[in-house]
């Protein structure tokens, strides 16, 4: 109960107005986000990719962040949701890796213990009732195989083959579970995180065409660059426009 | 025809029914709805329309295999989405309007037709009568596709989809769709899109049905994939022994008068009789 | 309002009406005090406790996540109606006990709106060799009562050297659910395993730690749909002069998957894949049982 201390603190809109024996809310509204992530595990390692906007409400206010963050040298974060509490994850996540690093007793977190250290703390946060608002893909590589999961905040936890936050939970993972196989490769997966993030871009609002790729595998993490996705507007009926050829009376 | 008070009319009875169930501690029914995947594709010479089987209500799955690609006419027909009950009649309202124009015309129904008088149904209920529905059809002009929304708005494009489904639906189709698709390659795609929503979107499940609509050519392919039959079934089965259901007290009683055996040119006499003058009062009573 | 009689232990005289069920709803779990939740879904209702002399509010708020509308991005919620449960929940949980083994079962879909982010997340604790746990409800609060447990158990096992006991562990698994009284783990619990007599049983809770001993129970979206069926089937429920016989651990298993496999036909929650471990003398032996994806 100690997140239910009647605290000042509220911040933005959301935040309720302090009524004699109701609850203090705060921190419940997302400010500036990040929109979706999608993360895929193959045979020789893992790819996330996201694209690198970051909205404020409908505004396009930031077009070149990245959403990334490297964890460790085998371990990679996507996240979205909220940038500043995503900020405060990093600070928290290198925090960590800095305590570990300091001990010099030659262990460090694999990709697994930093997904639990990280499921701890969101649910920690979301039973204060102050939570960080993120979604966030944890990718890794240790001992030979790969490792793909997934913290929101509440705190659920879980691993899976394919995995995709935010709009992409719709978009995306229908096209992920049909491009998955058992055998695929980062190269192959790479060219269907392409495809999956056009798609994002074409009906996700909050998406822009600038992404970025970031693959873990046996020789480590290599964070992509921003690209320029390739899109298609020339089907014949977006060319004539929408309305041509149509009969109808309105 | 609908009468232009019906909307009010209606407004009225649900307010009424709105107050009485508030006031008492009721609750409205909860329609049926096809929280569905429907969708459609324009190819080189028609249309294909796609839908699930699937109608749910609330959590649970209500109907395994509806049929969710209504008739509108002979060369034009129309997925539907939302309450299960707003899209059959808005559908089926529209189709009869249709025949009759067509027994008046003796010319083939034009799917802007069709898209205009749903549309304007549609708009004049505000957005209440919620079916979300895609409009498919052949006509001189060529094939059309239309999306047409619960409160009457339309759109015209190459690929659509709608339902709960429609992202999963969508995806599938901006990463497949080519302008001038070869019929089979348009099947495929809304199979495809269709099985995204199957799959992945909870509100849609069970078969793929497909319409594929050509000049001069309708051809409704129901159950066009078959893919979630039951696959288990408990080997012993369940039986029951007589009497596992208990009687508890049991009393029979003889019919109140002699059934009459009347000849059958008597039978016609009284069924005209009966319809004439109920004899009870009753208007449902039957010989 | 079916656990009152166990709190009314707790709570005093006024409160004390007879035990009766224990409740298999989920959202169904009640006082004297006032309603923990007045929703029926796992998915919709806010509501509000109060406890009688602390000023502790604390929100349940199941916010319905609309299909289309992701979580990011969208118009504010309002500060009150923060979402807590309204993250992937697990559906269908039941235990089977029988004569001298016992199986507890899950589904593994994890439901979020009308989405599924994963098709396989396992439920199932095994807590020792003889006693399976399986939760649904809200799978943050879960894994977090699973890693708890998993800690008490391993304490329990050092200090004492030997395993918890079925009994020992229904008992600590309520304590556990009731430490959260006013904050509780969103879960609905069934444990299943054989007792020191080498007898088989099935334990249900609800939300707070109100349980039951039972030979079967179900929880979860498909509670409806499979606790009737096991009534009927395991305690020969609606059933006159029909002998009653015990299930062998095959035909229990059978009966599991078709359970399962009838509610998958209608509860659009459960599906994927069902975990079934059957839990004998011999420990546990877990089976993988697929059921549909759509």
């Amino acid at each position: 109960m100690s997140g239910l201390r009647l605290t000042e603190g509220s911040r933005g809109p959301g935040a309720s107005v302090a009524v004699e024996g109701a609850p203090l809310t705060r921190t419940q509204v997302p400010y500036v986000t990040g929109s979706s992530v999608l993360g895929m595990k193959c045979a020789d390692g893992v790819v996330i990719a996201c694209d690198t906007m970051a909205s404020y409400g409908s505004l396009a206010r930031f077009k070149r962040l990245t959403r990334m963050h490297v964890a460790s040298p085998n371990c990679i974060l996507g996240v979205g949701g909220d940038y500043s509490d995503f900020q405060q994850l990093q600070t928290m996540v290198d925090a960590e890796m800095t305590a570990q690093y300091v001990a010099n007793d030659g262990l460090s977190l694999s990709p697994k213990a930093i997904h639990a250290f990280l499921a701890r703390h969101m649910y920690h946060r979301r039973c204060k009732v102050d939570p960080l608002w993120n979604s966030v893909l944890v990718a890794g590589f240790h001992k030979g195989e790969g490792t793909l999961s997934l913290v929101d905040l509440y705190g659920t936890a879980y691993s899976s083959d394919v995995l995709a936050t935010g709009f992409a939970l719709h978009l995306g993972l229908p096209l992920l579970r049909n491009a998955h196989r058992p055998d695929i490769t980062v190269a192959e997966a790479k060219v269907v995180m392409n495809d999956v993030l056009k798609v994002l871009f074409y009906r996700d609002a909050r998406t822009n065409d600038v992404v970025q790729l970031a693959t873990v595998t046996a020789a480590g993490v290599e964070v992509g660059d921003m690209v320029k996705l390739d899109t298609e507007w020339n089907h014949k009926a977006f060319v004539q426009g929408a309305r041509a050829g149509d009969e109808s009376s309105w | 025809m609908v009468f232009p008070c019906l909307p009010l009319l209606r407004h009225a009875a649900s307010l009424w029914y709105g107050s009485l169930c508030g006031r008492r501690g009721y609750t409205m029914p909860k329609p049926v709805k096809t929280g569905t995947t429907i969708a459609g594709v324009v190819f080189a010479d028609g249309i294909v329309l796609g839908a699930d089987t699937r109608a749910t209500s609330g959590s649970t799955v209500f109907e395994k295999f509806c049929e969710k690609i209504h008739y509108i006419a002979p060369n034009i027909y129309c997925c539907g989405a939302g309450t299960s009950a707003d899209t059959e009649s808005s559908t089926g309202l529209i189709s009869s309007q249709l025949e009759l124009h067509r027994l008046a015309t003796g010319r083939e129904s034009r799917v802007s037709t069709s898209l205009t008088m749903l549309k304007r149904m549609l708009f004049r209920y505000q957005g209440h009568v919620s079916a979300a529905l895609v409009l498919g059809g052949v006509d001189l002009h060529g094939p059309h596709l239309y999306t047409v929304y619960p409160h009457g708005s339309t759109d015209r494009l190459p690929y659509v989809t709608m339902g709960s489904g429609s992202l999963a639906a969508m995806a599938v189709f901006e990463t497949g769709y080519k302008d001038d698709l070869s019929l089979e390659d348009a099947k495929n795609l809304v199979y495809r899109g269709i099985s995204a929503g199957i799959y992945n979107d909870l509100g849609s499940g069970g078969n793929v049905d497909l319409c594929i609509i050509k000049r001069g050519s309708t051809e409704y392919l129901r159950g066009f994939a078959t893919e979630n039959a039951r696959k288990y079934r408990r080997p012993s089965g369940y039986a029951f022994a007589p009497g596992t259901t208990a009687v508890l007290s049991s009393k029979f009683t003889r019919p109140l008068k002699e059934i009459a055996v009347v000849e059958e040119a008597g039978v016609a006499e009284a069924a005209v009789d009966g319809a004439a003058t109920p004899a009870t009062g009753e208007m449902d009573t039957t010989t | 309002m079916l656990s009152e009689g166990t709190l009314g232990a707790v709570w005093g005289p006024s409160l004390a009406v007879l035990p009766t069920r224990v409740p298999r709803e989920p959202g169904c779990t009640a006082s004297g005090l006032g309603p923990i939740s007045t929703s029926t879904s796992i998915l919709t209702g806010l509501c509000f406790v109060r406890a009688p002399r602390a000023r502790f509010w604390f929100i349940v708020s199941c916010v319905y996540v609309v299909g289309l509308t992701g979580a990011f991005g969208r118009p504010p919620v309002s500060g009150s109606s923060l979402l807590l449960c309204g993250s992937g929940s697990c559906r269908t949980v039941l235990a089977v006990a029988g004569k001298d083994f016992c199986v507890v079962a899950s589904d593994t879909r994890l439901g979020l709106g009308y989405s599924i982010p994963s098709r396989k997340v396992s439920r199932i604790l095994k807590m020792t060799d003889k006693v399976v746990l399986a939760s649904s409800g809200m799978q943050a609060d879960m894994m977090t009562l699973h890693k708890t447990l998993r800690m008490r158990l391993v304490k329990y096992q050092q200090n004492h050297q030997k395993d918890m006991s079925l009994t020992a562990a229904s008992q600590m698994l309520s304590n556990m659910l009731y430490t959260r009284r006013f904050f509780p783990y969103y879960t609905f619990n069934v444990l299943g395993g054989i007792d020191e007599k080498g007898e088989g049983w099935a334990y249900g809770y609800d939300a707070i730690g109100s349980h039951e001993k039972v030979s079967a129970v179900c929880s979860g979206t498909g509670q409806t749909l499979i606790q009737p069926v096991l009534d009927n089937q395991i305690e020969f429920k609606q059933q006159w002069g029909a002998p009653k016989v015990d299930l062998s651990l095959e035909a229990t298993v059978e009966l599991i998957r078709d359970a399962f496999t009838s509610a998958g036909e209608r509860d659009i929650y459960t599906g994927d894949y069902v975990e079934i471990c059957k839990i004998t003398k011999d420990g546990v032996e877990v089976e993988e049982f697929q059921l549909k994806f759509d």
